[in-house]
């Protein structure tokens, strides 16, 4: 196996996982540097190598995930974009779907167009259904538009045309103009970004894209040419919100795709996870500095969407509650995420009311304990005063602490306008801050019609082994799994995923009327596509495997199931009856053979033969240590303060110990609670038993 | 376990479960019909789903369906219990689409499947979906001319559409053969059946891991936990009386005069009375509504100021209405009332206006009126599936609120949850090309906080034949008002070009059947919201921005703001706030304005036939109320306008 690196960034955090060649694992943490990211990868990388003793030419595959195209949308600091679209339609984002996300809410706001007015600009030109051309392209307002934008200094510019998915000619004319009258500005074509009908959601995902090209692909290119000017030759992959790997430069290309990507390296994680410890009913908890996200995994597989919603509030993949956020339409893991997490500040509403985020102190200024220009009081804050963090510092000391300022900083901020001690105040916020994170839990489970209690939590991220336990209880959830290396295992997931690509193209007619060479024609252009994206990720035709699907449905219906083609040709009976066998598989009945059935579109997956191998488990430890420290922590009015032990995850065995018990980590802190015991486990994950 | 509520069964944790649990039920029904249907009127959301407990009341209701549809579904679970109480079996399905036994319109069909439990109905599962066509005599079922039902379509009293498992062909076929599309509407039939028949799947295994007793007093605990909570915000509410009223444009069967809905609210102690008393009998078009649908809007009215109360029975426990049968809010057999939703969304803006007065941090001025347009006849394209049916319908604008503009392009309140149709979609299925699709400048209300913006929509026939179109809206006379000083936003109508032609004719609101061409250019917009507040106190800032964008014309900035704008680059979108005009001509405005709504409407009609005024100025300056095809004055309408513009705008302005 030869030496691979995965680099997770997070808001507050940067993960860095090494597996060498010789089966050693080296994992670090270090602060993130929101003003460019990639300095705290930098430095952390240098250390990580000089930890491993290895030069960095010896690295043979860099894998990343990055919030850095999520936090674009999120914080409304993607590039300047403009967008065109045929005359008549500039306001296909403004007028969206219709769908609110609350009804009945009259205070809710619709989230501001990603392109402001002015700068949506309408060409002259139509295409009919068919892809027809009804007006040609009026080169005159093409260029009048793209100078117009350029002038308007856009950094990014999204065409968007009326059934370009049917034929893409005036948008390939618009990039060639683009070249030209508005140089230097990154492009992104509907009929590239996603080939479908639908205009709002091709045109929404496109502007998206757009609105990420600048901000991802500088991003990119200063991490490759990092890693190259370290001697590092090696690829760099990227995750998709799917959970599958993409080369960087295809995600500089189409940074859509990786909108999700730090959080499905989680959720992949979690699922080698549970194909390690046989458990296959699973809900993902990730809770780092900013956000805690919640996926739900059944049956060994983590659920997926094809299209959801970024910068909504509670993020979710449900096609029922849509219109909170931006509509992309590309594959993800179905997640649910709430902003909280441990930089959230605690806060008093106007009513006095002890409130958690949504905003952050994030990595800079963090929370007050960093001592780095924090003045608010946070999660991280509560949890020092409390006693569950060491005073001495993170990180195995690298990331120093000043309780003393913490508590100041809850006293004066929250304690004395409540008129609580610190102590009750700090564990207040706590309870709060539990309450918000169960909403993604439910999102993805109890609102899904699905026992939470039937699932075991997974839970990791800088503050999942914290709040953990304590989310667990107050959904009744008996067991939680804390992986080792937690705080970096989302960079771990990273490298159980594997690189994979999807084409897909809507091809619409009768399943009786398709030509059977314009569809091979189609499928052999798709997988053209995908294996050539595969091999710019450096994954030869040799390991890539490939699935032909196609998208199907009753002739009138709306939506679509998607059934596999099989390598040997185009056969329509038995893929009507495939057809019939899925919809009634899916939904509980099918319609008779004399039914038309529609072909929406093609798709061709390719992925490569997964790489990594299975870890071996190892005989655990033997009896635990009779002989360690304490330190104080309270654990709420019912416990109030008690000696907690302090020990390793070396200490635990088979044998169930009862908290309440600290246990810290490089990078990060366990908290096991009065009432709850943890053991130790063949894999080094410790399992948490609640009553 | 945790301890127990007084009143309640469970304990707090079961309940809660269970709560998530029939909510989820119903989502998960919604999830599937959305993916199997065939209308894609029920795929844009034109769907609700229902638990009923054995009573017929309602368990729950989905997260995210229509509102039009709440505070029916109970009436027509009752009427099928009514029917076929003795006679039910595991397996059966029934079907409802009965207006006048609670039920919306025709189209709206109900299926409703019984769980068993050891032997008994323990709750129902009811899917409804709104179908493309029920037939009648027009495409789409919505006959504007129709005066009783036998124009609108089949009326379906309670049938067994499903018998012990085993679909009844004959039912279904004798009903599909009366609508313009029988293989669709079978679909839909399977489609919402199988719905059913997931909620009933998730109710067992409820019933496995929890228990039967557990599941059923589930079933009460919900909807008494409502009701509780319901009961206790409105005690803490003022006690009191509120009146007020909206109109409907025009009775085709009777003279000139809007149409009043009266409405009169009481409150006291833990419930509210709405008593429609005074409104005007039915009128000889199919803007009617039965009974149910006026408990509905009510319903839907009232949710809009407790949004964080689940829907259920519960709900409804603290609300009695008294509508006067043979009313306009109380139709009966065989009226027309497929356009019930005209009456509707009069009843809920009149709700939303006096919950302003009530709840003034969530006050709310007029939203746009529901429009829909239907074209159907012979797609020349398509050998393969020659007829086509194009409905259509547009977002528009919400009423300006106490302390932010109205919504922008939003779907019209009886339907929160309604979803538009792809342009790209409609043009594949239809011959019909949109040649604009965007937001409409000036349509928003005025107002210290202005109404949302409404669009405008032009399209072209392409190669057709035997083509009509209708038009379902309103409030071309009863334009959308503003309230607390804000002013109306526009009419409503639908404008033609016939193919060669520049002369663009007027057809207005509301009309059926008239022949369309290959060619023919056809445009609508819809209003903007409401304003709230006097729009001279609006911040010239955000007029200013409101002209950046677009929203507003420098000239509108003007006439309705008094904001005198400069141009510094229009390409740029850049002005500046003249500070010193802006002063000088909100002083003119407020002096007279006042004047301007006492002028001779015959006067004020005359310069409108001159061109010296537009419709904008008509309704915001005047309130004025013509035939806006051929410019005469409408006296009655006018009169009733002048008088609701009076107590709504012009009583708030500063002497």
């Amino acid at each position: 196996m030869p030496t691979r690196l995965a680099i997770d960034i997070g808001g507050t955090f940067t993960d860095f996982v090494l597996i060498t060649a010789a089966g050693a694992t080296h994992r670090l943490k270090r602060p993130s540097t929101p003003h460019d990211f990639a300095e705290a990868i930098a430095r952390g990388l240098d250390q990580l190598l000089e930890i491993a003793g290895l030069p960095a030419a010896a690295v043979a595959e860099a894998r990343h995930a990055t919030t850095v195209a999520s936090n674009a949308v999120l914080e409304g600091k993607g590039g300047r974009t403009g967008l065109i679209t045929t005359r008549g339609f500039r306001d296909i984002l403004e007028i969206r779907t219709l769908r609110m996300p609350r009804l009945y809410d009259l205070a809710w706001q619709k989230p501001p167009v990603l392109v402001e007015r002015a700068l949506r600009r309408e060409v002259e030109e139509r295409l009919d259904a068919r892809g027809a051309v009804r007006t040609p392209l009026d080169e005159a307002s093409a260029i009048a538009a793209l100078r117009a934008l350029s002038a308007e200094h856009v950094q990014a510019i999204a065409v968007s045309l009326l059934h370009a998915y049917a034929n893409d000619v005036h948008e390939r004319r618009l990039a060639e103009l683009a070249a030209i009258h508005a140089p230097g500005v990154h492009v992104s074509l509907s009929a590239d970004v996603l080939p479908e009908i639908r205009e709002y959601e091709r045109t929404s995902t496109t502007v998206i894209n757009a609105y990420l090209q600048p901000v991802v692909s500088a991003y990119l290119d200063r991490l490759r040419g990092m890693l190259r000017q370290r001697g590092s030759m090696a690829p760099l992959l990227v995750m998709q919100s799917a959970g599958g790997l993409m080369s960087a430069d295809l995600a500089s290309r189409f940074p859509a795709s990786i909108v999700e990507s730090g959080p499905a390296a989680g959720v992949i994680g979690a699922m080698a996870l549970g194909r390690q410890v046989g458990i296959h009913d699973l809900i993902s908890f990730d809770m780092g500095g900013t956000t805690a996200k919640a996926a739900l995994i059944a049956n060994g597989e983590a659920a997926r969407t094809v299209e959801f919603q970024v910068g909504g509030g509670i993020m979710t993949g449900s096609r029922l509650l849509t219109g909170s956020g931006y509509t992309l339409r590309v594959p993800a893991i179905d997640l649910a995420e709430v902003g909280a997490g441990g930089g959230s500040v605690v806060w008093l509403d106007r009513a006095g009311a002890p409130q958690v985020g949504p905003q952050s102190a994030g990595a800079d200024p963090g929370p007050v304990c960093y001592g780095m220009g924090g003045t608010e009081p946070t999660i991280t804050d509560c949890s020092l005063v409390l006693g569950w963090l060491n005073p001495e510092g993170l990180a195995g000391g690298t990331v120093k602490l000043d309780p003393a300022a913490a508590d100041a900083a809850l006293r004066t901020k929250v304690a004395e306008p409540l008129g609580m001690a610190a102590d009750k105040a700090a564990y207040g916020a706590i309870e709060v801050a539990t309450a918000a994170m169960i909403r993604a839990i439910r999102a993805v489970s109890t609102e899904r019609g699905l026992d939470s209690r039937d699932f075991a939590l997974v839970a990791f991220g800088g503050n999942g082994g914290i709040f953990g336990p304590l989310v667990a209880r107050s959904l009744g959830m008996r067991r939680v799994i804390v992986p080792p290396g937690l705080g970096v295992f989302s960079a771990t997931g990273l490298l159980d995923g594997v690189i994979e690509h999807l084409a897909t193209k809507t091809h619409k007619v009768l399943l009786t009327d398709a030509e059977p060479a314009a569809v091979a024609n189609l499928l052999r252009s798709l997988a053209e596509r995908a294996l050539g994206h595969l091999a710019e990720a450096g994954c030869g035709r040799e390991r890539v495997v490939l699935q032909r699907s196609a998208r199907l449905r009753y002739f009138g219906q709306s939506f679509e199931l998607s059934v596999a083609l099989p390598e040997d040709g185009w056969n329509v009976p038995a893929l009507a009856e495939a057809f019939g066998v899925e919809h009634e598989r899916t939904y509980g009945h099918r319609a008779g053979p004399d039914e038309p059935v529609e072909l929406v579109s093609l798709g061709v997956l390719g992925r490569a033969a997964p790489a990594s191998p299975a870890a071996a488990p190892t005989q655990p430890a033997g009896a635990t240590r009779e002989a360690f420290a304490t330190r104080d922590a309270y654990f709420g009015p019912a416990f109030g303060w008690q000696a907690a032990k302090r020990l390793t995850r070396a200490d635990l065995s088979a044998e169930a110990v009862p908290g309440p018990i600290i246990i810290e980590e490089y990078d990060a802190t366990i908290v096991v609670p009065p009432g709850v015991t943890a053991q130790r486990d063949a894999f080094g994950n410790l399992l948490m038993d609640l009553p | 376990m945790a301890t127990q509520r007084e009143g309640f069964a469970l304990d707090p944790v079961t309940f809660e479960v269970l709560k998530n649990a029939f909510i989820t039920t119903v989502d998960q029904m919604a999830e599937q019909i959305l993916r199997t249907c065939y209308s894609f009127v029920i795929y844009n959301r034109d769907f609700s789903s229902a638990l009923n407990d054995v009573n017929g009341d309602s368990i729950a209701q989905g997260n995210y369906d229509i509102a039009v549809h709440v505070g029916t579904l109970h009436y027509t679970c009752k009427d099928v219990i009514r029917y076929f109480r003795d006679d039910m079996q595991p397996g059966d399905v029934f079907a409802i689409n009965d207006p006048y036994a609670g039920g919306t319109h025709f189209p709206d069909v109900r299926l409703i499947r019984p769980v068993f439990v050891d032997g008994k109905p323990i709750a129902y599962a009811q899917s409804n979906g709104h179908w493309s066509d029920v037939g009648g005599s027009v495409p789409g079922s919505f006959d504007v001319a129709a005066r009783d039902m036998f124009r609108e379509g089949i009326r379906i009293t309670p049938v067994r559409l499903w018998d012990k498992g085993v679909f009844r062909r004959d039912v279904a076929d004798m009903i599909a053969a009366n609508t313009r599309d029988p293989a669709s509407i079978i679909g839909d039939m399977l489609s919402q059946a199988e719905a059913t028949r997931v909620a009933e799947r998730e109710l067992l295994r409820l019933v496995d891991k929890y228990g039967k007793d557990t599941v059923v007093a589930g079933f009460a605990d919900v909807q008494d936990y409502v009701e509780r909570a319901m009961r206790q915000r409105l005690a803490a509410l003022p006690d009191g009386v509120w009146e007020t009223q909206d109109f409907i444009d025009r009775d085709p069967s009777g003279g000139e005069g809007m149409i009043p809905v009266k409405v009169k609210m009481t409150k006291t102690g833990d419930r509210v009375i709405y008593d429609f008393t005074g409104s005007h009998p039915c009128i000889g078009s199919l803007y009617n509504s039965a009974f149910g649908s006026t408990f509905s809007a009510v319903a839907a009215g009232m949710k809009t100021f407790f949004p964080d109360l689940p829907l259920n029975s519960g709900f409804y426990r603290p609300i009695e209405v008294i509508a006067p049968e043979d009313t306009v809010v109380n139709a009966r057999w065989p009226v027309a009332v497929t356009g019930f939703l005209m009456p509707f969304e009069k009843i809920m803006n009149s709700i939303y206006e006096i919950w302003s007065g009530i709840m003034p941090q969530r006050a709310i001025a007029c939203a746009f009126n529901l429009e829909y347009l239907l074209t159907g006849g012979r797609d020349l394209r398509a050998p393969a599936k020659p007829i086509f049916m194009f409905y259509d319908w547009l977002p528009g604008g919400w009423g300006g609120r106490n302390g932010r503009d109205g919504c922008n392009v939003t779907t019209a309140c009886f339907g929160t949850g309604l979803q538009s149709q792809p342009v790209e979609g409609q043009e594949r299925g239809s011959p019909i090309l949109t040649m604009e699709y965007q937001v409409l400048t000036d349509s928003p209300g005025p107002g210290k906080w202005r109404g949302g913006a409404g669009v405008r929509k032009s399209s072209i026939l392409r190669e057709a034949d035997q083509t009509v179109i209708s038009y379902i809206c309103d409030r071309e006379r009863a334009v959308v008002w503003g309230i607390q000083g804000g002013l109306p936003s526009m009419p409503h109508g639908l404008s033609i070009a016939r193919a060669g032609s520049n002369k663009v004719d007027w057809l207005g609101s509301a009309f059926s059947d008239v022949p369309l061409n290959s060619g023919d250019w056809f445009s609508r917009p819809t209003a903007g919201g409401g304003g709230f507040g006097d729009p001279l106190e609006r911040d010239p800032a955000l007029v200013r921005e409101d002209v950046a964008d677009d929203y507003v014309s420098l000239e509108r900035a003007r006439k309705d703001y008094g904001v005198v704008l400069r141009v510094i680059d229009k390409d740029l979108a850049e002005y500046a706030v003249d500070e010193v005009a802006t002063q000088a001509e909100r002083a003119r405005i407020r002096a007279a304005r006042r004047g301007w709504l006492a002028e001779d409407p015959e006067a004020v009609a005359r310069r409108f036939r001159a061109g010296e005024l537009d419709a904008l100025d008509l309704v915001r300056h005047y309130a004025v109320i013509l035939d806006w095809d051929t410019g005469a004055v409408l006296p009655n309408s006018t009169a009733q306008f002048r008088e609701m513009y009076q107590k709504r705008a012009a009583a708030y302005w500063p002497e």
